[in-house]
C-alpha cells in the first residue's frame, strides 16, 4: 500500500509570510502611507464643517463646538442661481474633453510607436512631455497672449490668411471658452498621457505582430488588430479614472482663464467652491459642494469599475 | 539575496528620512525672507553703532499698502525707521485674495503681529473672537507715555470707531476729522484747496487732454453725451498711438473688476441713487438711470469705441495702460491710475498743466443730473489696522506705530529726508525734489510714501505743496459744479452686523454680486436694442429671483429709522 505523505507547502496567502518575505517592499510604501494618513485621512474630520454653521474665527475647535445647521449649506448649493451653470460647464467640459483628449493621446501614442527614427521619436516624446511641466499660470498666460485679440499671434494668422477679418476676441465670449479649456489641456498633457499607452504598447508581444506581417498585414491593420486589443486593459483604466473625475476640473488652468465675460460658460463646481467657500468665507458651502463631488465620484468610480469588470474583465479592483 | 533585501531596507530607510526632512524645511521664499531679514538685522547693528543692535521683527499683515518687502537697509527711509524705532517691518502682503488668506490664517489660530485689513466682516470676526488688543489698553500697557492715548488721536475718530465696533480695536488709516483738523492745524496757503476738496469722489469720468489737443477737441465738446460719443470715434478712427507704438482705447473701464468701480462711476455720473423718489431703500440696479448708463455703455460698444476685452484685463495691466498714455477717456476709479500727473515737457520735466481732466456734468440726452453722496458722518478711514494679543514684541509694536503716527514719522516716510528727498519751500509746504519725486514714484522700493495704513490726511494736507487749481482737479470737479446733486449718505449706514453672516439677506448679498460682472458684462455687449432690452428685463428678473428686493425692503427698516435719528430725509433726484 503507497501512502501519501501530506506534503505541507507555504501557503503564500499567509499574513505572516507576506510580510516576512515582501518586509522591504513595505518599507518602501511606508512613507507614502504614512503622508496619506497623515495628510489625507487624518483631515477628514473637517467634513463636518458641511454640516456645521462653521466660521474661520472659531478656528479648529470649532468644527467640533459650532452648531449643526444640518443641510442648510447643500441647499444654498442647490438653490443658487449658478448651479445648473456650474454643473452644466463641469459635466460639458470634462465630457467634451474626455471624448476628445482619451482618442488623441491614444492615436498620438499608436505614431509615436509607429516611428522608426529613434533619435526623433525621443525629440517628439520631450517635446510633447515638457509642457506638463509648465505650470498652468504659466501656460496660460502664454496661451492668452497667443489668443488676444490685440496682437495676438492666432489673430495675426487668422487676419494673414483671411479665416477672418476683424480679430475674434476669444477669451471674451463665452463661446469659445469650451474649445480653449480642452485644447489647451490636451496640448499641454497629451505628451504626458501618451507615456502610459506607450508603456501599455511596450508590453505586447513582438511575435504577433512578426505573425502579422507574416500574414500580409499592413501598419494600420497592426495597429487596428494587435495594438489596440493589447492595450485595451490599460485605456480601461484610464477610463475608469475619466468617469470617476468627471466632476473635477483643473482648477487652477479654468481659473487662469476664467473673466467676467466668459463666467457664464467657465464657472464649474471647483471655481464656484473657491469664490463662495474661500473667498466670501462661506466655508461649510465650501466643504459641502467638494463633499457632494466626492460622493458622486465614488459612485462613478464603483459603478464604472463594476462596468468595466463586467465588459472587459478589467478594472481597478 | 541577503544583501540584496539589506540594500533595499536601507535605501528604503533613507528616502522615509529624506521625506521627513523635506516637510520641516521651510520654503525658499521664507529662506530668502529669513536672510534678509538676517542680513538687515546685523546692517542695523552695523549701522547704529553705539547702539546695541537691538533690533525686533514685526510680522505685519497687510491687504494693500505697497510696503517694501524684504525690509531693505540699504534705503535710507527704511534704515531711519529702523534707526527710530528699533523695527524691522516684515510685510506679508497677498498680491490677491488677502482676506482669504487672512481668513484661513485665522481658521489655524496663526496671526500676524500686526493685521491691516478692510473688510468688514473680517475685522468683525477678529473681535468677536478677542483675538485683538484694544488700543487704549495696548498702549496703557506697552507705551503709557505714547501721544496716541494722549491727545494726539482724534476724539472724533475714536467715538466713531467705538461706535462701529462697540470698542476702540483699531487704528483707521486717512485720518480726517474735525478734531484731528484741530490737532494738525491747516496751511492758509492751501486751506481753500483742500475746502474745495470735501466734496471730492474718485469715481468719475476724465478726458486724456494731451490727446484732445491733437485731435482738436475742447473741453466744450465733451460736455454732452453726443459729443463725448463723437469724440471717442474720433478717437478710434485717428488710430491714435502712444511713444511706444501701443494703440490707445478710446474708453477704458476698469478691467475685470468693472464692477464695482466703473459701475459706481456711472451711479455718480446719471445721478443713480440708493433711493426711490419717495425715499424708500431701492438698490441703484432698479434704477432708469443705471440703466440709461449701462446704455450709454451699450453704444460705446456698438460704435466700436469700448473694447469688449477690456473686461478681462487685470486692474493693474488697466491701470498701466492709462498712465502709459494708452487711454483717451478713463471711467472708474481714479485713485489708482496717475489721475493727477502733469504733461512732461522737451526735457522731461513737469509743466503746470494736467495731463487728465474731467469736464464737470455731462449733459445725458434723458437728462439726468449727477448725484454724489458724501458722507456727514466722520471718516472712519479705510485700512484698519489691529494689533494681535499673540503678538512678540508688542514693545516694539508700540514705537514704531507711536513714531510713524507722529509729525517726525508722518514726514520720514511721507517725504523721505529733508533737503535730499524734500524742502519746505517760500509758503512753509513741502516740496518733493527730484530725487524725492523718483523715490515716491518707486514706493515699492523704497519706502516713501508707502505706508498707507498710518497715513494722516489733516497733516498731509497742512504740508502738501499743491500744485494744481481745485477747479482742474479731477476728482473735486463734479463735486464742485452746482449742476451736481450732493447728499448725506450718513442715514445709509447699516449698523455692523445689520445683515448677519450666514442669513438668506448675507446669501442673498453674495448671490447678486456673483451675478453682476457676468450679466452686466452681457449687457454691455448686447448686439442690438432689442437684445439689450431682453438682456436688461432678464438682469431685473433674476436680480428679483435672488431676492434683492426683500433685501432692500430689510435695508429700508434701517434707513426710516435713520432719517429719524439724522432728522432728514432722502429722495431720487432724478425721476
Amino acid at each position: 500500500m503507497i501512502t501519501q505523505k501530506k506534503i505541507k507547502t507555504k501557503n503564500s496567502k499567509s499574513p505572516g509570510n507576506d510580510v516576512k518575505t515582501q518586509a522591504s517592499l513595505h518599507m518602501m510604501l511606508l512613507p507614502g502611507t504614512f503622508i496619506m494618513i497623515l495628510f489625507g485621512i487624518i483631515p477628514l474630520y473637517g467634513i463636518l464643517i458641511a454640516f456645521k454653521a462653521y466660521r474661520p474665527m472659531m478656528g479648529v475647535e470649532g468644527i467640533f463646538t459650532s452648531s449643526w445647521n444640518n443641510f442648510d449649506n447643500f441647499k444654498q448649493i442647490f438653490r443658487s442661481s449658478e448651479f445648473i451653470p456650474m454643473v452644466r460647464n463641469t459635466l460639458g467640459i470634462n465630457l467634451l474633453g474626455q471624448l476628445i483628449s482619451i482618442p488623441a493621446t491614444i492615436f498620438f501614442a499608436l505614431l509615436l510607436n509607429e516611428l522608426s527614427s529613434k533619435k526623433f521619436r525621443s525629440f517628439v516624446q520631450t517635446a510633447t512631455f515638457l509642457p506638463h511641466f509648465l505650470s498652468w499660470v504659466i501656460f496660460g498666460g502664454l496661451c492668452i497672449s497667443l489668443l488676444s485679440a490685440d496682437g495676438g499671434a492666432i489673430n495675426k494668422l487668422l487676419m494673414m490668411f483671411h479665416i477672418t477679418e476683424e480679430p475674434i476676441p476669444f477669451m471674451a465670449k463665452p463661446q469659445y471658452f469650451w474649445m480653449i479649456a480642452i485644447l489647451t489641456g490636451l496640448i499641454k498633457d497629451i505628451g504626458y498621457g501618451a507615456i502610459i499607452y506607450l508603456a501599455a504598447i511596450a508590453g505586447v508581444d513582438p511575435a504577433l505582430y512578426e505573425a502579422a506581417s507574416i500574414d500580409g498585414a499592413n501598419r494600420f491593420r497592426r495597429m487596428w488588430h494587435i495594438t489596440l486589443p493589447g492595450i485595451r486593459p490599460t485605456v480601461m483604466i484610464m477610463l475608469i479614472f475619466a468617469v470617476a473625475g468627471i466632476l473635477n476640473n483643473n482648477f487652477t488652468q479654468i481659473y487662469v482663464f476664467q473673466n467676467p465675460l466668459n463666467q457664464p460658460a467657465s464657472q464649474v463646481i471647483d471655481t464656484y467652491v473657491y469664490q463662495i467657500g474661500l473667498q466670501k468665507f462661506q466655508f461649510g458651502v465650501g466643504t459641502a459642494a467638494s463633499l457632494m463631488k466626492s460622493v458622486l465620484a465614488l459612485i462613478l468610480l464603483s459603478v464604472s469599475n463594476f462596468v468595466s469588470n463586467k465588459l472587459t474583465d478589467t478594472g481597478l479592483y | 539575496m541577503k544583501v540584496n533585501k539589506v540594500i533595499r531596507g536601507v535605501i528604503s530607510l533613507l528616502l522615509a528620512s529624506t521625506l521627513l526632512v523635506g516637510c520641516n524645511q521651510p520654503s525658499v521664499e521664507e529662506n530668502n525672507a529669513a536672510a534678509s531679514v538676517n542680513e538687515s538685522k546685523s546692517e542695523t547693528a552695523d549701522a547704529s553703532s553705539g547702539k546695541s543692535g537691538d533690533t525686533k521683527v514685526i510680522d505685519w499683515f497687510l491687504c494693500a499698502s505697497p510696503v517694501p518687502s524684504p525690509w531693505n537697509m540699504d534705503m535710507p527711509v527704511l534704515a531711519e525707521i529702523t534707526n527710530k524705532t528699533g523695527v524691522i517691518f516684515q510685510a506679508n502682503a497677498p498680491a490677491q485674495d488677502a482676506d482669504t488668506k487672512l481668513n484661513l490664517l485665522m481658521a489655524n489660530g496663526d496671526l500676524p503681529d500686526v493685521i491691516t485689513i478692510t473688510n468688514q466682516t473680517l475685522w468683525s470676526d477678529l473681535i468677536a473672537s478677542d483675538m485683538v488688543w484694544d488700543i487704549q489698553e495696548f498702549f496703557e500697557t506697552y507705551m503709557p507715555e505714547s501721544a496716541i492715548i494722549n491727545g494726539q488721536f482724534p476724539e472724533d475718530i475714536k467715538k466713531a470707531l467705538i461706535t462701529r465696533d462697540g470698542g476702540w480695536y483699531c487704528i483707521s488709516s486717512h485720518l480726517q476729522s474735525v478734531d484731528n483738523e484741530k490737532i494738525w492745524g491747516v496751511s492758509d496757503a492751501t486751506k481753500d484747496y483742500w475746502n474745495g476738496m470735501k466734496t471730492e469722489n474718485q469715481f468719475t469720468i476724465a478726458f486724456n487732454q494731451v490727446m484732445m489737443e491733437e485731435l482738436g477737441l475742447t473741453k466744450e465738446d465733451i460736455t454732452t453725451e453726443q459729443g463725448i460719443l463723437d469724440a471717442l470715434c474720433q478717437v478710434k478712427e485717428a488710430k491714435l498711438t502712444n511713444e511706444d507704438g501701443g494703440s490707445v482705447y478710446p474708453l477704458m473701464i476698469q478691467g475685470d473688476e468693472f464692477v464695482p468701480y466703473s459701475i459706481i462711476s456711472i451711479n455718480n455720473l446719471f445721478g443713480a441713487m440708493p433711493v426711490d423718489v419717495d425715499g424708500n431703500y431701492q438698490s441703484e440696479y432698479y434704477s432708469e438711470q443705471f440703466k440709461d448708463g449701462i446704455e450709454f455703455l451699450n453704444e460705446c460698444y456698438r460704435l466700436g469705441v469700448l473694447d469688449p476685452n477690456i473686461m478681462t484685463m487685470e486692474y493693474s495691466t488697466v491701470n498701466a495702460m492709462t498712465n502709459d498714455d494708452r487711454v483717451f477717456c478713463y471711467l472708474g476709479g481714479t485713485a489708482a491710475p496717475d489721475i493727477n500727473r502733469k504733461v512732461k515737457d522737451e526735457n522731461g520735466n513737469p509743466t503746470d498743466k494736467n495731463v487728465w481732466i474731467c469736464p464737470g456734468p455731462i449733459e445725458w440726452k434723458s437728462g439726468y443730473r449727477p448725484a454724489l453722496g458724501i458722507n456727514s458722518a466722520v471718516y472712519t478711514g479705510w485700512l484698519q489696522t489691529f494689533i494681535s494679543k499673540d503678538c512678540e514684541n508688542p514693545e516694539a509694536i508700540a514705537k514704531f506705530i507711536d513714531f510713524m503716527m507722529s509729525e517726525e514719522g508722518q514726514t520720514l516716510w511721507n517725504y523721505g529726508i529733508e533737503g535730499e528727498d524734500y524742502f519746505v519751500n517760500e509758503r512753509g509746504l513741502y516740496e518733493r525734489t527730484t530725487t524725492g519725486q523718483e523715490k515716491f514714484d518707486n514706493m515699492a522700493t523704497t519706502g516713501v510714501g508707502a505706508f498707507w495704513m498710518v497715513c494722516n490726511l489733516n497733516f498731509d494736507r497742512r504740508v502738501s505743496n499743491v500744485k494744481t487749481n481745485i477747479e482742474d482737479t479731477v476728482a473735486a470737479v463734479m463735486g464742485l459744479s452746482s449742476e451736481t446733486y450732493l447728499y448725506d449718505t450718513i442715514a445709509l449706514q447699516m449698523p455692523s452686523g445689520y445683515i448677519e453672516p450666514g442669513s438668506k439677506y448675507d446669501v442673498t448679498g453674495i448671490e447678486v454680486s456673483s451675478y453682476l460682472p457676468q450679466q452686466l458684462a452681457k449687457i454691455i455687449l448686447a448686439e442690438s436694442d432689442e437684445a439689450f432690452e431682453t438682456l436688461y428685463g432678464e438682469f431685473i428678473q433674476q436680480l428679483d429671483k435672488l431676492g434683492l428686493r426683500e433685501l432692500d425692503t430689510y435695508k429700508n427698516e434701517m434707513l426710516q429709522k435713520n432719517y429719524e435719528t439724522y432728522d432728514y430725509k432722502l429722495k431720487a433726484i432724478n425721476e
